[in-house]
């Protein structure tokens, strides 16, 4: 299997399996549109992306290489958020601060099933709180006035049940 | 939530109140989604469930009792199942179907038994509608998963969640998914405490007797993984380009989605992208759905595709008026039958038409059939205003090329005759006929039907008494797709043609062959052995004599 050099911001290269890095769409049209294929002593560049968090996505892409290609985007994709397998529940018990990182990186490398699965971690963390308890699980200014608030509470009244 | 509700210094009412223990039956069915009878039977009918019960201890199919219709999974694997338009909002439990029992005294519910006498464990929610102020509304009192459960009759006895306020109407949500034939209950005999004057039942009704217990919190829990990771003292979100947000966003339920609206200025924004409320089920929060729910909902979904509305605003004809007014013709509907309306005639789209147990006339359905054409799912069961249903199924022949789903179950104005111009529908996979042709002669339209839609894999002809053995070769001789085929009833039936379509019917994966009076018990064993991946249903009665009771 042909390798592939991938540089973090902060300089760090990494030596990855061709195939495991296409996992990314952004590398996989890179690689096509520069025909980079054959000179294996390339560097990719990954200016968005340390190389913490690219350890860890080059750590996701290697265990899942084998899955399925993902489903295209359409109405009957899995909506599902208690679907999250036992290796990536683990693999995301992080920081919040490296899940939104990773979040980040995947959209940049568009990983489609590294974007799903810690944005369903994220939205986890939110179903079933109240609006305070969230605010005050991701740390977020509530920037309403008092009448404003009242007002935003009153439309979405309806879901709180009698 | 209610503030009567169980917190840790739930106070039980009866303990401070002097008040009467009462048990009783059910005095009236209100509402429910099924039903195995006619309207003019009592057989099976939900009514049955009125009283004390009849059958129990017995085990079995009596027709004495209520008979919930559908069972399995068989439902779910057909064609026209849709699936769920919001599986963001799924029900864990995963309630089919509900019904909803008025009792005669209000009382505050303690106790429940529901004497379930064939295929228990389906119960999955008990609900009851609160008479008490400061808002009357639905309180959930029992929730648990589908139960498996030996084939004996039994007194299901949940433990229910301890409430302060009067109510005598119950709602039961059932999942039978998980049971192999379908289940029957003969009796609920609600138990519980009845104010002993008039004074305290009015200081009840208008809630003046439970403001001091404590509010609880509730929450469903979601998932065994979910971890609150430390912000570390940042809104992380500030950083994350907006379709990143939408992308979140798109997992939640919409409750969460109301609640995010309330977190901040940007959120509000996200939360409120019509992206998000594409389609939308409302069916999981029934119990908080009107008029101005729905409202706020089409205020946001100004690209809405499709609209689940099942057993929203069910007891409401000012809500199903305001349904009506503000369908547009495009939307893909489901459950429709519930809150059907003529004014509905006009929508054009429909892929799916299922209006079981409404008074459709002829004319509205054939109206409705011609403009939509590609209509590929209709369901029509027990409509018993159809009564030209020959003639519509020479319109579903012209206008409806596509179809691939038939059921008129129970609706009975269908001839022989009319039942040949299926052969015309070659994409025809699923054809339910059960007791549509109940004492005709079913003459050649089985051999007509058998030519003509090859591709058949789901056939139910119950009780086709005029049917036999001749009749129903064609069938099994041309129509090798067959994974169901229902012969329930028919009693003309010998052994050797059932153990024909065993054999020569590849695909076979379900046949009932209940009532078949001149197959013996002991052949079905036989077969059960020998063709293990098939499931030969066979109702059955294990009577208990009344000494017992």
């Amino acid at each position: 299997m042909p390798n592939i050099k991938l540089q973090s911001s902060d300089g760090e290269t990494f030596e990855v399996d061709v195939e495991i890095a296409k996992c990314s769409v952004t590398i996989k049209t890179m690689l096509e549109d520069l025909g980079m294929d054959d000179e294996e002593e390339e560097v990719v560049p990954l200016p968005n992306v340390n190389s913490a968090i690219l350890r860890k996505v080059i750590q996701w892409a290697t265990y899942h290489k084998d899955d399925p290609p993902p489903p295209e985007d359409d109405e009957n994709k899995e909506k599902r958020t208690d679907d999250i397998s036992s290796w990536d529940a683990d693999f995301l018990k992080v920081d919040q601060g490296t899940l939104f990182e990773l979040i980040l990186a995947a959209n940049y490398l568009d990983i489609k099933g590294l974007l799903d699965v810690t944005c369903k971690t994220v939205a986890n963390m939110i179903k079933g709180k109240a609006p305070e308890e969230i605010r005050k699980t991701f740390n977020i200014k509530n920037d309403f006035t008092a009448s404003e608030e009242e007002q935003v509470r009153k439309e979405n009244e309806w879901c709180e049940e009698k | 939530m209610e503030s009567n509700e169980e917190g840790d210094d739930f106070v039980p009412i009866e303990k401070f109140l002097k008040m009467d223990h009462l048990e009783q039956y059910v005095y009236r069915v209100l509402d429910y989604t099924s039903r195995y009878n006619n309207s003019n039977s009592y057989y099976y009918a939900p009514i049955n469930l009125v009283g004390k019960y009849a059958k129990y201890p017995s085990y079995g199919d009596f027709p004495e009792a209520y008979f919930l219709r559908s069972y399995g999974n068989w439902w779910k694997k057909s064609e026209g199942y849709q699936l769920d338009y919001r599986p963001q909002d799924f029900d864990p439990s995963g309630a089919e179907d509900y019904i909803t029992l008025e009792f005669e005294s209000a009382v505050v519910p303690r106790d429940i038994f529901i004497y379930e006498i064939y295929n228990p464990g389906s119960v999955v929610r008990i609900w009851g509608k609160s008479l008490c102020a400061p808002k009357c509304s639905w309180v959930l009192l029992w929730e648990g998963p589908p139960q498996i459960y030996p084939h004996k009759s039994r007194i299901f006895h949940p433990q229910m969640r301890k409430v302060n306020c009067l109510l005598n109407t119950i709602r039961l949500e059932f999942n039978q998914s998980h049971l192999q034939y379908h289940c029957s209950i003969d009796a609920v005999l609600l138990a519980g405490y009845q104010p002993s004057t008039n004074l305290q039942y009015n200081m009840m009704v208008k809630g003046l007797v439970d403001s001091f217990q404590k509010k609880p919190e509730v929450r469903k829990i979601m998932s065994d993984h979910i971890f609150d990771a430390d912000s570390g003292g940042r809104d992380l979100f500030l950083n994350l380009p907006y379709e990143v947000i939408i992308h979140i966003f798109q997992y939640l339920d919409l409750k969460s989605l109301s609640r995010c609206a309330q977190v901040n200025k940007m959120w509000n924004e996200a939360s409120v992208d019509p992206v998000l409320y594409q389609n939308l089920s409302l069916k999981p929060y029934w119990y908080l759905v009107n008029c101005n729910t729905l409202e706020y909902f089409m205020n946001k979904s100004k690209t809405l595709k499709k609209l689940d509305l099942s057993w929203c605003g069910n007891d409401s004809i000012e809500f199903k008026e305001f349904v009506a007014v503000f369908l547009r013709k495009d939307l893909r509907l489901k459950y429709i039958n519930q809150w059907f309306q003529p004014s509905m005639s006009n929508l054009n789209k429909l892929v799916s038409l299922d209006l079981t147990s409404t008074d459709i006339q002829d004319n509205d359905l054939m109206t409705i059939l011609k403009a939509n054409k590609n209509l590929k799912h209709i369901i029509i069961d027990l409509c018993e205003n159809l009564v030209r249903l020959d003639q519509i199924v020479e319109v579903v022949e012209k206008y409806n090329k596509n179809l691939t789903t038939w059921s008129s179950w129970k609706t009975s104005s269908l001839t022989a005759e009319g039942a040949k111009h299926f052969a015309n529908c070659p994409h025809l996979k699923e054809l339910d006929l059960g007791w549509c042709l109940i004492n005709t002669d079913p003459g050649n339209c089985l051999e007509r039907i058998a030519s003509g839609c090859r591709q058949l894999k789901r056939l139910i002809l119950s009780e086709w008494r005029g049917l036999n053995d001749y009749l129903l070769m064609p069938v099994i001789m041309a129509c090798k797709e067959l994974t169901q085929l229902d012969l329930l009833g028919i009693k003309n039936i010998s052994s050797d043609l059932c153990e024909m379509a065993l054999l020569m019917l590849p695909k076979l994966r379900l046949l009932d062959i209940s009532f078949c009076e001149f197959v013996r018990q002991e052949e079905v064993e036989i077969w059960r052995q020998r063709y293990p991946h098939i499931t030969i249903q066979r109702s059955c009665q294990y009577v208990v004599n009344d000494y017992l009771n």
